[in-house]
């Protein structure tokens, strides 16, 4: 989920706690921007701190003048055989090609796990919000993999804007099978041990302890609220750290960066804190009726019409895409 | 009641026509010269009655908000709302996209007095009774956008360098955006309590220092440079689907409205605020989003000042308006709605037409003069205003704005002038403040 989804809904979650609003408008307290706060700082502390502070053992760096697709995937084979062979895990800094200020070089790796094969290309010209600017001549090359692979999110790994993702590879074992297989995680610096629901339980337990119980459950609940959600989507978090190591699967039912739920969360947030706000007033304004059906019954269905709408466009577009992407493949092969 | 009516609507497209040339001067703020008109009107020149300046001034405000895109966007003097989007816009200009970049804009103007069409029916019962529920919240909401805006801040950085150096960078970035908002913060609190203005022009306390923060560092950023628009295109078909231009309105009526009903948010803070919560990615959509925040940010809340029973002064022109004389009548009211629509029809038609003159003559334009006599303009203004207390004033901000020019960090942080002594105000902090004056 977004940053503002995070913390509005960490707001939401503390104001359900018994006395938080009293406290906030009588005392002037501030324990709900200490939630919001708390809810945010799971993803302030990877994106701002341990990304900086995990070790890469391989960098691949593109040059833009001279895109060289069969080196990339070259490299990436090799890197495969390597963690393959030693078993020790290795992580990889793919790093962007920016052109000018506002024009970088898109370019993607996909892992088939099917067909063992590692397919890297040249795509189009993007702008900082991602968004196409122009094409660039195709340029694709294949590797077969001598291994097997898993890679557990769906679609191509992009790589286009600011710095590029770090991947790690590792040989585990197929949990139903009992094989060796390499899996790939993409971000391993991210929702490692800052995304624990264990933490989120000591961290406000213990604040509990300090700065009272409200204080300390407003915190717990808006640092668990993030981890929550962001199991709602495709990498999943490591929810037991330290008792886990390993990032647990997400529900896969949205992606992170998507506009409507995303929006809707944060709709449904804001109602939330209204009725919190509304049931704490002397005079209340609206009944838990009007709120259900204007603040949270027309826009749930409203939004999500529309997203499941759009999901469904997308798949079709999806499909498309797929083709669009095989035929380019037969044509302009470099391996 | 028809003689009221046109007499009302003349006034508004006498505003309107007003506000819309005066908009075309760089860097001219339309309160800075509401601020002149009040207050010759409060020392005893008669302009008009003060229920007919409301009409004037709400026409100058609709002229002001169209019409202020066109330097904004071709010479780069953004007003406070409008450093926000420029970016996104001056990207597109630099595409020779710039009448694109400006119809945009129009579009999401057009579709804010739409939002505000279908709103206004609505508006008094929500508006009265969420200011019942939210006026004891106040500190902490103002609190949590704080703390928002210093803690989503996301490092600018194309990943060359060691870990160390990365790090380093994004760090640079980050402290220097909170360095901004802490200076800004301080700089406010002396103006809130200590203020070297002089206190006869009170009302134009912040001009320096808005002048200081967002035009004068543009500006001398844009005569460094010194670059020329390259040719813009003229498009009759704007690239953009009915769909993008409806996120695009939807996405700014949050942010405006949130903006509008919310003391202290800013347009620029409501369009981040909404940007944010609809997920935005596409140039096109933020742009129209920021053309209907900024609309409904001006001129809803002088909509929601003439709000029988509710009366709410929310930004700097309803609270001069507010020395005159409050509305508080249905009729009011509606007439200040329809004033809106036309004045707004009327508008749109006129930028039409400038700001495909604009494109044309961009690419001619002698831009280095041209920012050099905006700088002029903006001395003056703030010397006329203020004196030499404004201009130090003045001076100080400009090197406080540079920074997150110099370090790529947001402009927006500047707007701790405000938030920061308000909140203090707020949360009842001032006494141990003012101990230490």
């Amino acid at each position: 989920m977004k940053g503002l989804t995070h913390f509005i809904s960490a707001v939401a979650a503390a104001s359900c706690v018994p006395g938080v609003i009293e406290h906030a408008s009588s005392e002037r307290g501030l324990i709900l921007v200490l939630a919001g706060a708390f809810g945010l700082l799971p993803d302030w502390l990877d994106f701002k701190w341990t990304r900086y502070l995990e070790r890469t053992h391989h960098d691949i760096r593109p040059t833009e003048d001279a895109f060289d697709a069969d080196a990339i995937a070259m490299q990436m084979a090799q890197i495969l055989e390597t963690v393959w062979a030693s078993g020790q895990p290795q992580r990889v800094q793919l790093h962007t090609m920016q052109l000018a200020s506002d024009r970088w070089q898109r370019y993607s790796l996909r892992f088939d796990p099917y067909d063992h094969q590692l397919t890297v290309k040249r795509g189009p010209i993007v702008d900082t919000g991602q968004q196409f600017v122009c094409a660039t001549q195709s340029v694709t090359a294949i590797r077969s993999l001598s291994m097997p692979v898993y890679y557990g999110y769906d679609g191509d790994l992009k790589v286009d804007i600011f710095e590029g993702p770090t991947i790690e590879f590792s040989v585990q074992r197929d949990p139903k099978t009992k094989e060796k297989r390499i899996e790939i995680d993409f971000l391993p610096w991210h929702r490692r041990w800052t995304h624990s629901l264990t933490l989120g339980i000591v961290l406000g337990g213990l604040l509990a302890l300090g700065l009272g119980w409200q204080t300390g459950l407003a915190i717990g609940l808006g640092w668990i609220t993030h981890v929550l959600q962001d199991q709602l989507g495709h990498m999943g978090s490591n929810l037991w750290w330290p008792l886990t190591t390993r990032r647990s699967a997400g529900l896969k039912w949205m992606h992170s960066g998507d506009a409507l739920p995303n929006f809707l969360t944060v709709w449904l947030a804001v109602a939330v804190i209204l009725l919190n706000i509304n049931l704490a007033a002397d005079v209340p304004q609206f009944t838990v009726a009007n709120w259900l059906i204007w603040g949270v019954i027309l826009p749930s269905v409203g939004l999500g019409s529309a997203y499941v709408y759009t999901q469904r466009a997308t798949a079709a577009q999806r499909q498309k895409r797929k083709m669009v992407e095989l035929m380019e493949e037969l044509v302009e092969p470099q391996v | 009641m028809m003689d009221q009516a046109f007499l009302i609507l003349g006034l508004t497209l006498l505003g309107t026509v007003v506000g819309s040339a005066l908009a075309l001067i760089p860097a001219l703020h339309v309160y800075n010269v509401a601020g002149f008109v009040i207050a010759a009107q409060a020392s005893g020149v008669t302009f008009a009655e003060p229920q007919q300046l409301h009409f004037v001034l709400l026409g100058m405000v609709v002229g002001y908000v169209f019409f202020s895109t066109l330097p904004g966007l071709f010479l780069a003097v953004p007003d406070e709302s409008l450093a926000f989007s420029v970016l996104p816009a001056q990207q597109m200009i630099r595409r020779g996209e710039g009448y694109t970049a400006a119809m945009l804009t129009a579009i999401g103007v057009l579709g804010g007095v739409l939002v505000l069409l279908l709103l206004a029916p609505i508006l008094p019962v929500i508006v009265r009774r969420l200011h019942v529920l939210v006026a004891p919240h106040l500190h902490w909401i103002i609190a949590l956008i704080v703390v928002y805006m210093l803690m989503s801040e996301w490092p600018f950085s194309n990943g060359a360098g060691s870990n160390w150096d990365r790090m380093r960078k994004a760090w640079g970035q980050l402290l220097a955006g909170a360095l901004t908002f802490s200076l800004s913060g301080i700089v406010g609190i002396i103006l809130m309590y200590r203020s070297p203005i002089d206190l006869t022009v009170a009302y134009q306390n912040l001009l320096p220092a808005f002048v200081g923060f967002f035009a004068v560092p543009a500006v001398i950023q844009a005569f460094v440079i010194g670059g020329v628009a390259p040719k813009q295109a003229v498009r009759r078909q704007l690239d953009v689907t009915p769909q993008l231009a409806a996120q695009g309105v939807f996405a700014g009526a949050l942010g405006g409205l949130f903006a509008a009903f919310f003391p202290l948010v800013t347009a620029g803070i409501g369009g981040f605020l909404a940007g944010h919560a609809t997920a935005q990615r596409d140039a096109r959509v933020f742009v129209i989003s920021q053309g209907t925040s900024r609309f409904l940010y001006y001129v809803g809340a002088i909509a929601m000042f003439f709000l029988p029973g509710v009366g709410l002064t929310r930004g700097g022109l309803a609270a001069m308006l507010a020395t005159l004389d409050r509305p508080g009548t249905w009729q009011s009211y509606w007439f200040a709605i329809g004033a809106i629509a036309i004045s707004a029809a009327f508008t749109f038609l006129l930028f039409e037409r400038a700001a495909w003159l604009t494109a044309l003559l961009a690419p001619r334009l002698p831009q280095r003069i041209l920012n050099g006599l905006t700088l002029v303009v903006l001395l003056g203004v703030v010397f006329i205003s203020t004196r030499w207390a404004g201009l130090t004033v003045m001076a100080v901000c400009t090197c406080i704005g540079s920074l997150p020019l110099l370090w790529k960090t947001r402009r927006m942080h500047c707007l701790g002038v405000i938030l920061i002594p308000v909140l203090i105000n707020m949360l009842g902090w001032d006494n141990w403040l003012l101990q230490l004056f």
